[in-house]
């Protein structure tokens, strides 16, 4: 209805462009954590990229978090803008966490339900990628981000049924024979059952988004 | 001065009261954006708003008493009944709906009330369809007209300001907002106002007191400019229920454009003789600004229910003005 208002407006800022390019450090940390899973030789490399697209994440977000501050007419309201940076910052955040975790404890033995739920993780991150540049014009792409966004929901489920499989699996396997194995197995999965959380988190804040403003 | 009659003395007083009270309900419209802004502390911002609200005269000519004191019921058919019914309609509306929290205008009321008891002494054809129509539009109008400005002045103020941070754009509106609220208060002062002084005029001019033509003696100008910046000045001791924030929350740019916006309104309306609801013009200013950032900012419950008592007003005050001409007859 106010198309014609919002089109006259000034447009200021580089919301989108961060977002996106924050939407793709996502990506990129996701590959590499599917890679770092599957063990051998070029783990320490997974790991060093999964820290360098973080810490370029966290400069995109310092971007954004200033540019809310100077910018007057924002695309969206300024608390769901940094919300959703902030959500989109918190899933990389884990990955690394992830990843240091996966280092500190020397674990190699991974699990097919974790490469399972690393899957899950590069699925969420796609369709994060794919939904953050359709903010660009929120009310023609709502029905498509809802859908984005419900699919990611739905994966999260997935995610935790194979958590669950997984840690009863590691449950029977080392839960007697080797103790140790099973507390550091869980906390690995507790870490990648985590980052898709955090996936979902982001989905919400786009679903607040679009009900707010399409 | 002349001596009068106890009855009409004692209407002129009633119709001083409802300006009054009009006062009294409107005064957080005036203030609310400066005091939620801080930019000055209730009891300065209500003498703020009241001052300008009894300067209302020396701006506006008196179109809008013209117009209710003979353009929406033929002058010459109005007496101490008919006035005594507009009156009584208009404020026990006045008193229904606030008792209901429906957010009416006391001056559709008084218009509504004017309807009822003259057709109810003279029939339809005591109403003067000219001025009835022009004003029944404007119900609906000047809200509209308000809504529209709103978004025009958004656009026209963010431009040359958007290269400024969002901190000191703020600091900027906050001292402009003294301007936009002392204009919303002259606008607010002039239409309300003129209100009752059309109805004490034609009262004056039925009982034969005003020598010639029909027009607004210069002592009425002053008592009503009077009354109703006294109730602006007692309005502001009580709690203060903001119209703004009850729709929608706003930064000191967007009060400074709803006020502004507003003020054009009732100044257009009040040129023409118009008599407006100010309370609606301006809430239909605020919904502008609430929709300029997003259409889900705004409390449409609340703008739903300004668009019933507009329905409602104007034939439910009329109705109770009519049953009061008649209660009248009775003694």
């Amino acid at each position: 209805m106010l198309r014609w208002f919002q089109a006259l407006m000034p447009k200021q800022g580089r919301f989108f462009e961060l977002f996106e390019a924050h939407a793709a450090t996502l990506v990129a940390g996701a590959d590499a954590l599917a890679r770092l899973l599957q063990g051998g030789e070029g783990m320490d490399q997974q790991r060093q990229a999964i820290r360098d697209h973080e810490h370029a994440a966290d400069d995109i977000t310092r971007e954004v978090l200033i540019d809310v501050r100077k910018t007057l007419v924002t695309p969206f309201d300024r608390s769901a803008i940094t919300s959703l940076v902030g959500s989109m910052d918190d899933a990389i955040d884990q990955m690394n966490k992830t990843a240091k975790a996966i280092s500190l404890y020397d674990f190699s033995e991974f699990a097919p339900q974790m490469r399972d739920i690393s899957g899950i993780i590069i699925e969420a991150a796609r369709i994060t990628a794919e939904a953050i540049p359709l903010l660009r014009s929120v009310g023609t792409n709502a029905q498509r981000l809802h859908k984005l966004t419900e699919r990611i929901v739905e994966i999260e489920g997935h995610a935790d049924d194979i958590h669950d499989a997984g840690m009863r699996a590691l449950f029977q396997s080392y839960g007697e024979s080797r103790p140790m194995m099973f507390i550091v197995g869980s906390e690995i999965y507790d870490h990648l059952e985590k980052v898709v959380d955090c996936f979902e988190d982001v989905a919400n804040e786009i679903d607040g988004l679009v009900t707010d403003h399409a | 001065m002349q001596s009068f009659a106890t009855p009409l003395i004692a209407l002129i007083f009633v119709a001083l009261a409802f300006d009054f009270l009009n006062g009294l309900h409107d005064a957080a419209n005036s203030i609310a954006t400066v005091v939620s802004t801080r930019v000055l502390r209730p009891h300065y911002a209500v003498m703020w708003a009241s001052f300008f609200n009894f300067i209302a005269f020396l701006v506006f000519g008196l179109h809008v008493a013209n117009t209710v004191g003979t353009g929406i019921i033929d002058q010459h058919v109005i007496d101490m009944r008919v006035i005594f019914g507009a009156l009584m309609g208009a404020i026990s509306w006045n008193l229904v709906t606030w008792g209901l929290g429906i957010p009416s205008s006391s001056s559709h009321a008084l218009i509504g009330g004017l309807l009822g008891a003259g057709t109810a002494k003279a029939g339809v054809s005591a109403i003067v369809w000219k001025g009835v129509l022009k004003t029944a539009a404007f119900i609906v109008l000047s809200p509209s007209f308000g809504f529209v400005l709103a978004l025009v002045l958004i656009l026209v103020v963010t431009w040359p300001v958007s290269r400024f941070t969002p901190i000191s754009v703020d600091r900027g509106f906050r001292r402009l907002q003294l301007v936009s609220s002392a204009l919303y208060s002259v606008g607010h002062g002039a239409n309300d106002a003129q209100k009752t002084m059309g109805i004490i005029a034609v009262l004056l001019y039925s009982q034969g007191q005003l020598h010639g033509d029909f027009h607004v003696p210069f002592w009425v100008v002053l008592s009503c400019q009077a009354a109703m910046a006294l109730g602006t000045l007692m309005g502001g001791w009580r709690i203060v229920r903001t119209m703004g924030s009850r729709i929608t929350r706003l930064t000191p740019m967007q009060g400074f454009c709803a006020e502004s916006s507003g003020s054009i309104a009732l100044f257009v309306a009040t040129y023409f003789g118009i008599p407006v609801s100010t309370t609606h013009t301006i809430t239909g200013c605020i919904v502008g600004v609430g929709a300029s950032r997003r259409m889900s900012a705004v409390r449409w419950n609340v703008a739903g229910r300004i668009v019933i008592a507009w329905v409602v007003t104007l034939p439910v005050a009329a109705a109770i003005a009519a049953a009061f001409y008649g209660l009248a007859g009775l003694y």
